[in-house]
């Protein structure tokens, strides 16, 4: 697969810019795309921000730095675009978080291109509790299994802050299934 | 307790949709691109009719700015330079007062003149008819 820098090139190149779009977009949509769907659960909803997100990286290429990793700035611009739209969705709705809640856990059991047994379920049940910056981090750690320093790129919290929160992440949804698989 | 769900996750995409994601990303790209190109070329012809419209109406007003600038450029003129101009010229006092009475009847064509104005400025008008 080709490498970020050779990416960069042919971006940066007017003649190569769609093509090396194409490439950075085959690239990295299933990792953005996954890490969306986790967060938001519905497949439509997963589909609009993988998009946006690889919009605003084609509209903004020219702004990115070289000091930081492709990945964890569009990991960061598709983070952006996840909570943006969850605040959306609590605003427009007058929603308190707890509504917001139910609506993902409403979508979790019946939304499309979805399955698996319970014992699964009952994980993103745990996670859906959580508030969303601690379920990011979580996602980010067990699913996508980056290192602290990249979620603290992408997230600009310290490395303390973010083992803090998976610590206390992990422990809520350990409790959260243990009580729903004892019942 | 979570690792072996860790690689089997719940949710599904519909076939072929990592196939297709990128061309319709594409095709958005694409679009955008157009829609910000026409928006950037409406500005500039929003832009050039502004700037037409505006030399346009500073050609408008340029007459009366430089009527405006003579008077003033006359008045700043002290009287005796300007008798000694109209001395040393060729243009005789007949022709300065006829030119300013051709001005009057221009700028005031309604309205009458008073005979003594009239005489005072041209003599021998008296006895014209107006």
């Amino acid at each position: 697969m080709i490498n970020d820098a050779s990416l960069l090139d042919k971006l940066r190149d007017p003649s190569t810019r769609h093509y090396g779009f194409n490439l950075l977009v085959r690239k990295y949509q299933q990792k953005i795309y996954w890490h969306l769907r986790k967060m938001v659960i519905d497949h439509d909803d997963a589909d609009d921000l993988t998009q946006e997100t690889f919009i605003k990286v084609f509209r903004h290429i020219d702004t990115f730095r070289e000091g930081s990793q492709l990945f964890t700035w569009i990991y960061r611009i598709a983070t952006n675009e996840c909570l943006s739209f969850l605040q959306k969705k609590k605003r427009r709705f007058f929603l308190p978080l707890g509504d917001l809640t139910n609506e993902l856990l409403y979508k979790l059991d019946h939304s499309p291109y979805i399955s698996g047994d319970e014992i699964q379920k009952s994980l993103y049940r745990a996670l859906l509790e959580l508030p969303e910056k601690q379920r990011l981090v979580f996602n980010m750690k067990y699913f996508d299994n980056m290192s602290y320093e990249d979620i603290a790129a992408i997230t600009g919290t310290s490395v303390g802050a973010l083992k803090a929160s998976y610590h206390h992440a992990v422990k809520k949804v350990g409790q959260f299934v243990s009580e729903k698989l004892n019942h | 307790m979570f690792e072996e769900q860790h690689d089997n996750d719940i949710f599904k995409v519909p076939d072929g949709y990592f196939e297709n994601l990128p061309g319709v990303i594409n095709e958005r790209v694409v679009a955008a691109t157009a829609v910000r190109r026409r928006f950037i070329k409406s500005v500039y012809a929003y832009a050039a009719a502004a700037v037409l419209i505006l030399l346009v109406l500073v050609r408008l007003n340029r007459p009366a700015m430089t009527a405006q600038d003579a008077e003033t450029i006359l008045a700043s003129i002290e009287t005796e330079e300007l008798i000694n101009y109209l001395e040393e010229s060729d243009i005789s006092v007949e022709d300065v007062l006829s030119e300013a009475a051709d001005e009057i009847f221009n700028a005031e064509a309604d309205e009458q003149i008073p005979a003594d104005v009239m005489e005072e400025l041209i003599p021998g008008s008296e006895t014209d008819t107006l």
